[in-house]
């Protein structure tokens, strides 16, 4: 199995299946271009994050395999599980997958996001969204 | 544009930095993407108050014109109306079809000007009428006002016929209405007495009306205390001849004491209406005299657009009558 090898913001190498890899639109034009060869870097990724965001495409993978006994609702409790996080973890999740163009989890993001907006009453909206910065200043 | 500019100039710094707000983070394709998630009114009244950026995003053509998306709007209504998408959407779904929600007389002075005044495009045509709504302390009896309410044309009204409907506010021996506690209410008496509002799509466009746009209906009412009473509604949907094309009945609630909002959306209806006639209609339960049938106020008919059904999944239904009622 071919593998990618993928460099975090930090520095800190990640090495993949080259399928798993093609997930990302991003990762699959910059493979196109330049090959295999040499790391491909994502500077605009943190360790963390990149960690997540491949964790994400590795359990889907799985569950879409022939052979996979996961049930849809086992894939659902897994999705609400993953955007389980706090404000700035999502948000960094909606800028990674939009960087690296994995539809999926973009839109799972984006929903996530959306449902916050929603369900909470106006007042809070703004809270939510500003006060999230005096919490990680 | 300089919108899609700054968001791909994010993509160039390494690492975003950590003390800038949240809400400022993502980047305005996305944040365009999650709003195109959310109901256009939540959007406007909330979302565009967080921050500067999510203004900005909240008055994107290109989001108001993915709202108008399958509702029958046409660049060409939007070309028409200065303001674009926004505001094309903003008038067609925005305002209350109704003219006076509750039910307040017009002056004299104001009526002729009322009669000629032509409306505007997206603005609903209204007819004002005398409409033979009594005022309980009334000194001369037969004083009846202008308004764009008027009692059920021919029914059979007459002094003591039970059908008469009275103007009251603060209403008497109710609470006033949560919603609007300043406004007038109209109390009903011992036999249905019912009101009628009529509505012209006039300056709406045929494709548009076409489409079947779903109606919002809500009104409050409520009963008289200790006198239980019934409370009904009905929107006739005629088409460009005037003819009933069919009815839509909410059927008969039961009133308590406590104020109430009926809460109904109307649609799958027949393509080609034109215009619309709102029926209310309350009255008691135990056959007294006097006003001691069900109250009502503040009724609000709105368009919504038709992706915006699943926002309403607790309001009934109703149903079509094959005849008028």
């Amino acid at each position: 199995m071919v593998k990618v090898t993928l460099k975090s913001a930090e520095g800190d190498v990640f090495e993949v299946d080259e399928e798993l890899a093609l997930e990302s639109l991003m990762v699959k034009n910059m493979i196109e271009d330049v090959g295999l060869d040499s790391a491909i870097s994502l500077p605009n990724v943190s360790s963390t994050i990149l960690a997540k965001v491949i964790e994400y495409i590795k359990f889907h993978m799985d569950a879409q395999k022939d052979g996979s006994k996961k049930t849809s609702e086992e894939i659902k409790a897994f999705d609400d599980d993953f955007v389980n996080v706090g404000i700035p973890t999502l948000f960094e999740m909606v800028l990674a997958s939009n960087y690296l163009n994995v539809k999926s989890l973009l839109s799972l993001t984006c929903n996530t996001v959306a449902n916050m907006i929603k369900t909470k009453p106006p007042a809070e909206v703004k809270e939510m969204f500003t006060s999230a910065k005096q919490a990680k200043a | 544009m300089a919108r899609l500019r700054r968001a791909t100039d994010s993509w160039c710094e390494p690492l975003l930095e950590p003390e800038q707000c949240p809400c400022e983070r993502l980047p305005d394709v996305v944040l365009c993407r999650i709003f195109m998630l959310l109901p256009p009114r939540l959007v406007a009244r909330v979302c565009s108050f967080v921050c500067r950026s999510w203004r900005d995003v909240s008055l994107d053509p290109s989001l108001w014109s993915y709202y108008c998306q399958n509702t029958g709007l046409r660049s060409a209504d939007e070309i028409k109306l200065s303001g674009g998408w926004r505001a094309l959407f903003i008038a067609v779904f925005g305002p209350n079809l109704v003219g006076s929600p509750c039910f307040r007389p017009i002056e004299q002075l104001e009526v002729d000007q009322a009669k000629s005044k032509a409306p505007g495009p997206w603005e609903p045509k209204h007819r004002v009428i005398l409409d033979r709504i009594a005022v309980l302390d009334d000194v001369e009896e037969n004083y009846h006002s202008y308004s764009h309410w008027g009692v059920e044309a021919g029914s059979q009204f007459h002094r003591g016929g039970g059908d008469g409907v009275v103007r009251e506010n603060p209403p008497v021996d109710c609470s006033p209405c949560p919603s609007v506690p300043l406004e007038s209410v109209i109390a009903t008496s011992h036999d249905w007495g019912r009101l009628q509002h009529y509505i012209g799509f006039q300056t709406f466009s045929n494709k548009f009306l076409d489409q079947s746009p779903p109606f919002v209906l809500t009104a409050w009412f409520a009963a008289r205390r200790g006198s239980p009473g019934l409370f009904r509604i009905n929107l006739l949907l005629r088409d460009d001849l005037k003819n009933c094309k069919s009815v839509w009945d909410s059927g008969i609630i039961n009133a308590k004491d406590e104020w109430q909002q009926a809460k109904f959306i109307i649609k799958d209806y027949n393509k080609g209406v034109r215009s619309v006639m709102v029926k209310l209609a309350g009255k008691c339960t135990t056959g007294e005299r006097g006003f001691y049938g069900t109250k009502f106020t503040d009724v609000r008919l709105h368009f919504i657009p038709i992706c915006e059904i699943k926002n309403y999944a607790d309001f009934d239904e109703g149903v079509f009558l094959d005849s008028v009622a």
